[in-house]
Protein backbone atom coordinates (compact mmCIF):
# COMPACT_ATOMS: atom_id res chain seq x y z
CA UNK A 1 0.00 0.00 0.00
CA UNK A 2 1.38 3.32 -1.01
CA UNK A 3 0.24 6.71 0.29
CA UNK A 4 0.75 9.83 -1.81
CA UNK A 5 -0.29 13.37 -0.95
CA UNK A 6 -1.07 15.75 -3.81
CA UNK A 7 -1.43 19.52 -3.81
CA UNK A 8 -0.41 22.55 -5.85
CA UNK A 9 2.33 23.47 -3.40
CA UNK A 10 5.89 23.58 -4.66
CA UNK A 11 8.22 20.63 -4.02
CA UNK A 12 10.15 22.82 -1.59
CA UNK A 13 7.04 23.61 0.44
CA UNK A 14 6.05 19.97 0.48
CA UNK A 15 9.52 18.86 1.51
CA UNK A 16 9.61 21.32 4.39
CA UNK A 17 6.19 20.19 5.62
CA UNK A 18 7.01 16.50 5.26
CA UNK A 19 10.26 16.92 7.21
CA UNK A 20 8.55 18.93 9.91
CA UNK A 21 5.77 16.37 10.33
CA UNK A 22 7.92 13.30 9.73
CA UNK A 23 5.78 11.98 6.90
CA UNK A 24 6.92 8.59 5.65
CA UNK A 25 5.32 9.03 2.25
CA UNK A 26 5.72 11.31 -0.74
CA UNK A 27 3.96 14.57 -1.43
CA UNK A 28 3.55 15.44 -5.08
CA UNK A 29 3.34 18.89 -6.64
CA UNK A 30 0.59 18.93 -9.24
CA UNK A 31 1.15 22.50 -10.40
CA UNK A 32 -0.39 21.84 -13.82
CA UNK A 33 -3.49 20.39 -12.15
CA UNK A 34 -3.30 17.21 -14.23
CA UNK A 35 -4.13 14.79 -11.44
CA UNK A 36 -6.49 17.17 -9.70
CA UNK A 37 -8.45 17.68 -12.91
CA UNK A 38 -8.75 14.01 -13.68
CA UNK A 39 -9.81 13.16 -10.16
CA UNK A 40 -12.15 16.15 -9.92
CA UNK A 41 -10.27 17.52 -6.95
CA UNK A 42 -10.92 20.98 -8.36
CA UNK A 43 -14.13 22.59 -9.55
CA UNK A 44 -12.44 24.83 -12.11
CA UNK A 45 -8.96 25.09 -13.66
CA UNK A 46 -8.45 28.47 -11.99
CA UNK A 47 -8.93 27.12 -8.50
CA UNK A 48 -5.99 28.13 -6.31
CA UNK A 49 -6.00 25.04 -4.11
CA UNK A 50 -7.49 21.61 -4.58
CA UNK A 51 -10.39 20.24 -2.61
CA UNK A 52 -9.85 17.75 0.12
CA UNK A 53 -10.60 14.40 -1.54
CA UNK A 54 -9.09 10.95 -1.26
CA UNK A 55 -8.97 8.24 -3.92
CA UNK A 56 -8.08 4.59 -3.54
CA UNK A 57 -6.45 3.06 -6.62
CA UNK A 58 -5.73 -0.57 -7.25
CA UNK A 59 -2.45 -1.96 -8.57
CA UNK A 60 -3.37 -0.99 -12.11
CA UNK A 61 -3.94 2.61 -11.13
CA UNK A 62 -7.67 2.16 -11.50
CA UNK A 63 -9.95 4.09 -9.20
CA UNK A 64 -11.74 1.82 -6.74
CA UNK A 65 -13.11 4.04 -4.02
CA UNK A 66 -13.32 7.76 -3.46
CA UNK A 67 -14.10 10.15 -0.64
CA UNK A 68 -15.53 13.42 -1.84
CA UNK A 69 -16.94 15.92 0.59
CA UNK A 70 -17.77 15.45 4.21
CA UNK A 71 -14.25 14.41 5.15
CA UNK A 72 -13.66 14.80 8.87
CA UNK A 73 -9.94 15.48 9.07
CA UNK A 74 -9.32 13.78 12.39
CA UNK A 75 -11.23 10.60 11.64
CA UNK A 76 -10.44 10.27 7.95
CA UNK A 77 -7.11 8.38 8.10
CA UNK A 78 -8.56 5.59 10.22
CA UNK A 79 -11.56 5.29 7.90
CA UNK A 80 -9.29 5.08 4.86
CA UNK A 81 -7.09 2.43 6.44
CA UNK A 82 -10.13 0.38 7.37
CA UNK A 83 -11.48 0.58 3.84
CA UNK A 84 -8.08 -0.26 2.38
CA UNK A 85 -7.99 -3.40 4.47
CA UNK A 86 -11.44 -4.32 3.22
CA UNK A 87 -10.53 -3.67 -0.39
CA UNK A 88 -6.99 -4.88 -0.64
CA UNK A 89 -6.55 -7.10 2.36
CA UNK A 90 -4.65 -6.47 5.58
CA UNK B 1 -3.65 -33.52 7.10
CA UNK B 2 -5.92 -30.60 6.41
CA UNK B 3 -9.39 -31.25 5.14
CA UNK B 4 -11.01 -29.07 2.52
CA UNK B 5 -13.98 -26.87 3.37
CA UNK B 6 -17.38 -28.16 2.38
CA UNK B 7 -19.61 -26.07 0.15
CA UNK B 8 -23.37 -26.34 0.33
CA UNK B 9 -26.00 -24.59 -1.74
CA UNK B 10 -29.53 -23.95 -0.59
CA UNK B 11 -32.53 -21.98 -1.74
CA UNK B 12 -34.17 -19.70 0.76
CA UNK B 13 -37.85 -19.00 1.12
CA UNK B 14 -37.60 -15.90 -1.04
CA UNK B 15 -35.98 -17.94 -3.80
CA UNK B 16 -32.44 -16.64 -3.39
CA UNK B 17 -29.67 -19.18 -3.64
CA UNK B 18 -27.25 -19.20 -0.74
CA UNK B 19 -23.80 -20.71 -0.59
CA UNK B 20 -22.51 -21.78 2.79
CA UNK B 21 -19.14 -23.22 3.45
CA UNK B 22 -17.39 -24.41 6.53
CA UNK B 23 -14.30 -26.40 7.35
CA UNK B 24 -14.67 -30.14 7.24
CA UNK B 25 -14.08 -32.06 10.40
CA UNK B 26 -10.38 -32.13 11.05
CA UNK B 27 -9.57 -28.88 9.32
CA UNK B 28 -6.69 -27.14 10.97
CA UNK B 29 -8.26 -23.83 11.88
CA UNK B 30 -8.10 -22.00 8.56
CA UNK B 31 -7.86 -18.26 9.01
CA UNK B 32 -10.12 -17.33 6.12
CA UNK B 33 -11.97 -18.66 3.08
CA UNK B 34 -11.85 -17.62 -0.52
CA UNK B 35 -14.68 -18.40 -2.88
CA UNK B 36 -14.11 -18.71 -6.61
CA UNK B 37 -16.69 -19.05 -9.30
CA UNK B 38 -17.22 -18.97 -13.02
CA UNK B 39 -19.25 -20.13 -15.96
CA UNK B 40 -18.87 -23.87 -16.30
CA UNK B 41 -18.92 -23.58 -20.08
CA UNK B 42 -15.73 -21.56 -19.90
CA UNK B 43 -13.93 -23.75 -17.46
CA UNK B 44 -10.61 -24.71 -18.93
CA UNK B 45 -10.65 -22.18 -21.71
CA UNK B 46 -7.76 -20.29 -20.20
CA UNK B 47 -7.18 -16.66 -20.97
CA UNK B 48 -8.75 -13.75 -19.18
CA UNK B 49 -12.03 -15.16 -18.02
CA UNK B 50 -11.58 -18.87 -18.23
CA UNK B 51 -9.53 -20.27 -15.40
CA UNK B 52 -9.16 -23.55 -13.59
CA UNK B 53 -10.72 -21.90 -10.58
CA UNK B 54 -12.55 -18.90 -11.95
CA UNK B 55 -12.38 -15.44 -10.53
CA UNK B 56 -12.24 -14.54 -6.92
CA UNK B 57 -15.73 -13.88 -5.71
CA UNK B 58 -15.31 -13.36 -2.04
CA UNK B 59 -12.55 -13.51 0.49
CA UNK B 60 -12.43 -13.23 4.19
CA UNK B 61 -13.75 -14.89 7.23
CA UNK B 62 -17.37 -14.91 6.14
CA UNK B 63 -18.90 -18.29 5.36
CA UNK B 64 -22.01 -17.33 3.48
CA UNK B 65 -22.85 -15.64 0.21
CA UNK B 66 -26.04 -14.87 -1.69
CA UNK B 67 -25.59 -16.00 -5.28
CA UNK B 68 -27.74 -13.35 -6.80
CA UNK B 69 -27.71 -13.34 -10.58
CA UNK B 70 -25.31 -16.21 -10.99
CA UNK B 71 -26.81 -19.60 -10.47
CA UNK B 72 -30.17 -18.90 -12.04
CA UNK B 73 -29.11 -17.76 -15.50
CA UNK B 74 -30.86 -20.02 -18.01
CA UNK B 75 -28.58 -22.08 -20.19
CA UNK B 76 -25.57 -21.61 -17.96
CA UNK B 77 -24.06 -23.68 -15.26
CA UNK B 78 -22.12 -21.85 -12.62
CA UNK B 79 -19.47 -23.52 -10.54
CA UNK B 80 -18.07 -22.56 -7.17
CA UNK B 81 -14.96 -23.57 -5.36
CA UNK B 82 -13.90 -22.69 -1.84
CA UNK B 83 -10.30 -22.57 -0.79
CA UNK B 84 -9.08 -21.86 2.67
CA UNK B 85 -6.04 -20.09 3.94
CA UNK B 86 -3.59 -20.60 6.72
CA UNK B 87 -1.57 -17.55 7.63
CA UNK B 88 -2.12 -15.95 4.25
CA UNK B 89 -1.24 -19.03 2.24
CA UNK B 90 -4.02 -20.59 0.23
CA UNK B 91 -4.24 -24.33 -0.17
CA UNK B 92 -3.10 -25.69 -3.53
CA UNK B 93 -5.25 -26.70 -6.47
CA UNK B 94 -3.78 -30.12 -6.96
CA UNK B 95 -2.32 -31.41 -10.17
CA UNK B 96 -3.59 -31.78 -13.71
CA UNK B 97 -3.63 -34.99 -15.76
CA UNK B 98 0.03 -34.53 -16.65
CA UNK B 99 1.00 -34.27 -13.01
CA UNK B 100 1.79 -30.59 -13.08
CA UNK B 101 0.55 -28.14 -10.47
CA UNK B 102 -2.62 -26.38 -11.59
CA UNK B 103 -2.01 -22.70 -12.15
CA UNK B 104 -3.99 -20.22 -10.13
CA UNK B 105 -4.67 -17.51 -12.67
CA UNK B 106 -7.00 -15.25 -10.73
CA UNK B 107 -6.20 -15.43 -7.04
CA UNK B 108 -8.06 -13.19 -4.65
CA UNK B 109 -6.48 -9.78 -4.51
CA UNK B 110 -4.82 -10.08 -1.16
CA UNK B 111 -3.01 -13.24 -2.35
CA UNK B 112 -1.51 -11.60 -5.40
CA UNK B 113 1.44 -9.21 -5.43
CA UNK B 114 -0.29 -7.03 -7.98
CA UNK B 115 -3.67 -8.38 -9.00
CA UNK B 116 -5.21 -7.31 -12.25
CA UNK B 117 -8.52 -5.57 -12.52
CA UNK B 118 -11.75 -7.40 -12.18
CA UNK B 119 -14.91 -7.42 -10.17
CA UNK B 120 -14.00 -5.83 -6.90
CA UNK B 121 -16.00 -7.61 -4.28
CA UNK B 122 -13.07 -8.92 -2.33
CA UNK B 123 -13.77 -9.33 1.36
CA UNK B 124 -17.44 -8.81 0.76
CA UNK B 125 -17.17 -5.05 0.39
CA UNK B 126 -20.60 -3.50 0.25
CA UNK B 127 -20.26 -0.19 -1.55
CA UNK B 128 -23.41 1.30 -0.17
CA UNK B 129 -22.40 0.40 3.35
CA UNK B 130 -18.93 1.77 2.83
CA UNK B 131 -19.76 4.91 1.06
CA UNK B 132 -23.46 5.37 0.60
CA UNK B 133 -23.08 5.47 -3.15
CA UNK B 134 -22.37 3.40 -6.21
CA UNK B 135 -18.78 2.43 -7.00
CA UNK B 136 -16.90 5.16 -8.88
CA UNK B 137 -16.26 4.83 -12.55
CA UNK B 138 -13.32 2.51 -12.93
CA UNK B 139 -11.06 3.88 -15.62
CA UNK B 140 -7.28 3.72 -15.49
CA UNK B 141 -5.67 7.00 -14.64
CA UNK B 142 -4.21 8.66 -17.78
CA UNK B 143 -0.54 9.48 -17.87
CA UNK B 144 0.53 12.62 -16.05
CA UNK B 145 3.62 14.39 -14.80
CA UNK B 146 3.98 15.79 -11.31
CA UNK B 147 7.00 16.52 -9.14
CA UNK B 148 8.00 14.75 -5.96
CA UNK B 149 9.49 16.55 -2.97
CA UNK B 150 13.06 15.94 -4.14
CA UNK B 151 12.33 17.33 -7.59
CA UNK B 152 11.99 13.93 -9.22
CA UNK B 153 9.26 13.67 -11.84
CA UNK B 154 6.49 11.20 -11.15
CA UNK B 155 4.09 9.74 -13.69
CA UNK B 156 1.56 6.99 -14.21
CA UNK B 157 4.32 4.41 -13.93
CA UNK B 158 4.68 5.34 -10.28
CA UNK B 159 1.07 4.44 -9.57
CA UNK B 160 1.27 0.98 -11.08
CA UNK B 161 2.32 -1.97 -9.00
CA UNK B 162 0.93 -0.79 -5.69
CA UNK B 163 -2.49 -0.15 -4.35
CA UNK B 164 -2.40 3.59 -3.67
CA UNK B 165 -4.08 6.07 -1.39
CA UNK B 166 -4.09 9.30 -3.37
CA UNK B 167 -4.80 12.08 -0.91
CA UNK B 168 -5.51 15.57 -2.24
CA UNK B 169 -5.09 18.37 0.29
CA UNK B 170 -5.53 22.12 -0.16
CA UNK B 171 -2.08 23.19 0.99
CA UNK B 172 0.80 22.18 3.25
CA UNK B 173 0.09 22.31 6.96
CA UNK B 174 -3.66 22.00 6.48
CA UNK B 175 -3.72 18.54 7.99
CA UNK B 176 -5.98 15.58 7.35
Amino acid sequence: MRIVGVSFDSPEENLAWAEREGFQYELWSDVDRELASYFTAIDSPEQATCNRVTKLLDCDGTLQLEYVGGIVVGAHPAQVLEDCAALFGP
Amino acid sequence: MRAEPLLELSRGESGVVMAHWSPAVGADDPTSWNLYGGDLMRLGEGGHEGSPVGRCGLAGATRELVLEGHADQPGHAYYLLTRFEHDGVETGLGTDSSGGERAHLHPCRHLSACPSGGPLIARGVDWSALHGSEPPETLPVPDFTVTAMDGTPRSMVDLVGHATVLWFYPAAATGG
